[in-house]
C-alpha cells in the first residue's frame, strides 16, 4: 500500500452488468442507457432498403442481443413499426408462415399491425405475408424474432433464414432481425454457405460478431472506470499487459466477453477492497480468475 | 523438461500390503493429517476419515493401514470395490468380499449375500466374527449426501462400528461429504448419539497456504530441470493465490505443470503473467 493513499472502497463494477440486449415498450433503444459503450470496431445496424434479414451470428456473449436490439430502434427511428419477439422461449417460433400466427398472441401489438394480421388469409409464406404487408397499408415492420431452437443443424437454419428472408421482402420491404448463437465456427460457416447458394442471398445481410480485441477491452476499461486518469489511480498494473495475459482465450472456443471481463473486474475488485489496498493489481486479477474460472 | 511433469494421481488402494509401493513419504507429503491413534483405542471400532476434497483423506486411510498392519492387523483394502451408487448393492458387495477372506466363495454364499438392510446388519457382524482374526478394512468410499434418506449414512456406520466391536476389527470409513462442511456437521451429530458404539472421527484439515508452497517449491529445487524458473513477481503472485483461494494439491500441481508446459512451448527460460493467466482461469471452478 503506497504511504498516505486511502484503501479502495468502492467497486466500478456493479454486481450485474447493464442489461442492453432487453426491450421494453418504454426503451429509450440501448445506445441512451446507461452503461452503453460506443465502440469504434463494432459493427453498426446495416442498411436495408429492399427488405430480407438481418442474420446476427456470434459465439455466447459477443453482443448479439444489443446489436438486435439496436437495429429494433434504429429500423423503427426509420418509420418501421417495432415488434419485439426476442421475450418468447428459444425455438417457440418456427417458420414465417407460424410467425404471423404466434404474433396474434402478443398483448402489446401495434394496433395497425393487429389490425393487418386479420386480413391475412394464405397459408403459404410469402403470399401470407404480401396479404400482410398489403394491409399495412405500405408501413415497414421490423421484427427481432426469439433465438432459434438450438438443436436446429446449419443447413436448416439457413433453409429458414431464407423463408423468412422472401416473406419479408414481400411485406412492404420488411427486416427480420434473426440471431444465431453458435460455439463452433464450422456451423456459423455452413449457415453463410447454405444463404450462399441461393437466388435471393441478397435478401439476407449476414453480420458476424468477433471476439473482443484488447483495444476494444481497454475502451471497456476506460468507460468503466471513466477515463484514463482514473485509470491510472485506480490500477497498480499496466493494463496492456493484463489483456494480453488474456489473449489465449481470444481464440478459444469461449473466448473473452464484456460478461465475463466484467465479472472478472468486479471480482478483482473485490479482492482489492478486502484487502485494504490502494489499487488493484495483477494478484487480485489472478485471485478472481480463480474465483470465476473460464468464460 | 518439467519439473511438474508425472502429475499427481490419486494413490493406488493398498492391493496387497506386503508388497505395496506406498511408504511412510508418500504418506508424509503435507502435515495437514492427525496422528494415527494408538491401536488399542481404535481397536474394535470405525475409524470415520473426513475433510475437505482433495486435500488427502485417501492418503491418510492408506496410511492407517500402514500403520495398523505393522502392529498385526490384517489389512483389507475395499476402497475401489463397487459398485458406486446403490448403497445396498455397496453394502452387498463388501459382505461377499469379507466373506471372501475366509475361502472361495459359493452359490450359498451368493445367495446369502441377496438380503436386505436388516439382513445385511446380522450378516456383516457373522461374516465378521467368523473373519478368524483382526482386521483392518478400508471400506467403499463415494461421494455422499446425508440427505439422501436412500443412503442412511449414519446408520450403516453405526452397523459396521457394531460388526467391528464384535470383532475386534477397525473399518475405516471415508466419508465424502457432497456439501463440505454442513452435511458433514449433520452426520457428525447423528453419529454422537450413538454412545453403545465405537466410532472415532478424524478429521483431515485443509493443506495450508505455506505447505502448498514449500511443495512447490520442493518439486522445482529437486528436479535436475532446472532451466525455466518462475519470474520473482509470478512467486508472490502463486503465494497469493495460494492463500486468498483454497486450492487442493493435485489442483495445485496441475496448475504448476501447466505453466511450465506453456513455458516450454515458448522456449521461455522463465515462467510470466502469460503462461500463468491462462492456467489460473482454467483452475477456475476447482477453488473451494
Amino acid at each position: 500500500m503506497s504511504a498516505g493513499a486511502a484503501p479502495l472502497a468502492d467497486n466500478p463494477f456493479p454486481v450485474r452488468p447493464p442489461d442492453l440486449g432487453t426491450h421494453d415498450p418504454a426503451c429509450p433503444g440501448p445506445e441512451r442507457q446507461d452503461g452503453y459503450i460506443r465502440f469504434t470496431g463494432r459493427p453498426n445496424p446495416p442498411d436495408v432498403a429492399g427488405g430480407g434479414v438481418v442474420l446476427i451470428g456470434g459465439r455466447p456473449h459477443l453482443g448479439k442481443s444489443v446489436l438486435a436490439h439496436r437495429c429494433l430502434h434504429h429500423y423503427a427511428a426509420a418509420g418501421h413499426v417495432l415488434v419485439d419477439l426476442s421475450g418468447r422461449a428459444a425455438g417457440d417460433i418456427g417458420g414465417p408462415v407460424e410467425c404471423l400466427a404466434r404474433m396474434r398472441d402478443i398483448c402489446a401489438l401495434p394496433d395497425e399491425v393487429r389490425a393487418a394480421l386479420r386480413e391475412v388469409r394464405a397459408a403459404e409464406p410469402v403470399e401470407g405475408h404480401h396479404e400482410f404487408g398489403r394491409a399495412l397499408g405500405g408501413r415497414r415492420l421490423v421484427v427481432r424474432l426469439p433465438r432459434p431452437d438450438p438443436s436446429l443443424r446449419p443447413p436448416t437454419i439457413a433453409a429458414r433464414v431464407l423463408e423468412y428472408a422472401r416473406a419479408a421482402a414481400t411485406a412492404n420491404a420488411g427486416v427480420y432481425l434473426f440471431e444465431f448463437p453458435f460455439w463452433l465456427e464450422r456451423d456459423w460457416g455452413q449457415v453463410r454457405e447454405g444463404i450462399a447458394r441461393s437466388a435471393d442471398e441478397g435478401l439476407v445481410t449476414c453480420i458476424t460478431l468477433e471476439p473482443f480485441s484488447d483495444r476494444e477491452l481497454m475502451e471497456f476499461l476506460w468507460a468503466r472506470v471513466g477515463g484514463t486518469d482514473a485509470l491510472d489511480e485506480l490500477f497498480d498494473l499496466d493494463p496492456a499487459v493484463l489483456l494480453r495475459s488474456l489473449a489465449r482465450h481470444r481464440a478459444s472456443l469461449s473466448p473473452n466477453n464484456l460478461t465475463w471481463f466484467h465479472v472478472l473486474c468486479r471480482q478483482a475488485f473485490e479482492a482489492a477492497i478486502e484487502s485494504d489496498a490502494t489499487k488493484v493489481a495483477i494478484h487480485h486479477y489472478l485471485a478472481a480468475a480463480v474465483r470465476i474460472g473460464a468464460p | 523438461m518439467n519439473p511438474f511433469a508425472g502429475g499427481f494421481d490419486g494413490m493406488e488402494p493398498c492391493w496387497n500390503s506386503s508388497t505395496c509401493p506406498y511408504s511412510a513419504h508418500d504418506f508424509l507429503l503435507f502435515d495437514n493429517a492427525p496422528e494415527p491413534p494408538p491401536l488399542e483405542q481404535v481397536r474394535g471400532s470405525v475409524l470415520l476419515l473426513a475433510g475437505s476434497s482433495g486435500h488427502g483423506k485417501s492418503v491418510y486411510g492408506h496410511r492407517l493401514l500402514h500403520e495398523y498392519g505393522a502392529q498385526g492387523m490384517k489389512p483389507f483394502d475395499l476402497l475401489g470395490e463397487g459398485p458406486f451408487q446403490q448403497c445396498l448393492a455397496r453394502r452387498r458387495q463388501v459382505l461377499l468380499k469379507l466373506r471372501s477372506k475366509n475361502g472361495p466363495l459359493d452359490e450359498e454364499d451368493m445367495a446369502n449375500a441377496q438380503v436386505d438392510d436388516a439382513g445385511w446388519a446380522a450378516k456383516l457382524r457373522s461374516v465378521m466374527c467368523g473373519a478368524g482374526g483382526e482386521l483392518i478394512v478400508r471400506l467403499p468410499c463415494i461421494m455422499q449426501d446425508t440427505s439422501d434418506a436412500e443412503a442412511r449414512i449414519s446408520w450403516e456406520i453405526l452397523q459396521y462400528a457394531m460388526a467391528a466391536q464384535r470383532s475386534r476389527s477397525v473399518f475405516i470409513y471415508e466419508y465424502n461429504a457432497r456439501a463440505w462442511p454442513g452435511d458433514w456437521e449433520k452426520l457428525r451429530k447423528e453419529i454422537e448419539l450413538s454412545r453403545d458404539v465405537k466410532v472415532r472421527i478424524c478429521v483431515v484439515a485443509p493443506v495450508t497456504p505455506n505447505e502448498l508452497w514449500t511443495y512447490v517449491k520442493g518439486v522445482m529445487d529437486s528436479s535436475p530441470h532446472k532451466q525455466i524458473t518462475l519470474d520473482t513477481d509470478v512467486t508472490e503472485w502463486l503465494k497469493y493465490i495460494f492463500g486468498q483461494c483454497s486450492l487442493h494439491p493435485q489442483s495445485v500441481h496441475g496448475l504448476m505443470c501447466r505453466i511450465f508446459d506453456n513455458a516450454i512451448a515458448e522456449q521461455s527460460p522463465k515462467v510470466t503473467l502469460n503462461h500463468l493467466m491462462p492456467e489460473v482461469i482454467r483452475i477456475g471452478g476447482e477453488a473451494a
